[in-house]
């Protein structure tokens, strides 16, 4: 074994990582798909102050519906535009563990502090709820997308 | 042994977890060939801009490269119009995605006997 070839070797498994990382930088999402994001949870806190259950149940299909089809390009990359899509396997398991288990924080604070708010006597318990976790999502998704991007570089 | 026999033998390999024989292939091996394939590797696809701006190359010097691994069905190129604009999407194909892991673990067998090569000593 020759030291050029190994010399090669390296250079080519560096050459691979790197594009790796390269793709994993490019998982992103706009400023304002968050904003979005956000504005949808309040809306449908609100809708489900309404208080009729079936317009809920409709709201919230749609509502998961259309974060399913946009989340997907979690890949939608910095300038809005999705010019490339990373593989499953590239993000790795924790990618997707992290979205689940930050979409039941979000579930949770909102069920909590509706119910807090309720008990407070609250107008509008579910929309007063709703407001600072959508708050959370405008000004923490980018973060939680920079988290799942430092673990799929760790992966 | 038919091609639909080597597919299943495949996917039983993939589903026991073996790893596929490490296999150099110098159709990869050369740097921008390399960069292609290891960027789609780790995409679903990519945008035939996406790997030009990457690798900093002309149109018609990264059409050559993907004819080059177009030939050898490592790669697929879809043409399609959204909104009158005309996009090229670029992808990797199983046989490529195959030859890619195999180049891979060829790299690292080398890597691996040039350690237990210096650790034995002269």
């Amino acid at each position: 074994m020759t030291h050029s070839n190994r010399r090669d070797a390296n250079q080519s498994l560096a050459l691979i990582e790197n594009q790796r990382e390269w793709v994993i930088d490019q998982i992103d999402a706009p400023r304002w798909y968050w904003g979005l994001l956000a504005a949808a949870w309040v809306g449908l806190g609100a809708v489900a102050d309404v208080g009729k259950p079936g317009l809920t149940a409709t709201t919230l299909a749609i509502f998961l519906s259309v974060s399913a089809v946009v989340s997907r390009a979690v890949s939608l990359g910095r300038q809005g535009t999705r010019r490339l899509s990373a593989r499953r396997e590239t993000v790795g398991k924790q990618g997707t563990v992290t979205v689940v288990a930050c979409l039941l924080a979000m579930v949770g604070a909102t069920i909590v502090g509706a119910l807090l708010a309720d008990h407070d006597g609250a107008g509008h318990p579910v929309t007063t709820a709703s407001i600072p976790v959508g708050v959370c999502i405008a000004l923490g998704g980018h973060h939680m997308l920079a988290s799942i991007r430092q673990r799929a570089r760790r992966s | 042994v038919t091609e639909s026999d080597a597919a299943a033998a495949l996917v039983t390999r993939r589903d026991r977890g073996i790893p596929d024989e490490p296999l150099f292939d110098e159709l990869i091996h050369p740097s921008t060939r390399l960069t292609i394939v290891a960027l789609l590797a780790a995409s679903d696809w990519a945008e035939f801009a996406v790997i030009r701006d990457r690798l900093g190359l002309s149109d018609s010097a990264l059409s050559k490269q993907l004819t080059t691994l177009e030939d050898a069905d490592y790669l697929a190129i879809d043409r399609h119009t959204v909104a009158g604009r005309r996009r090229v999407k670029v992808r990797l194909t199983p046989i490529g995605r195959r030859a890619f892991r195999r180049h891979v673990s060829a790299l690292q067998t080398i890597m691996l006997s040039a350690d237990i090569g210096e650790s034995v000593g002269p």
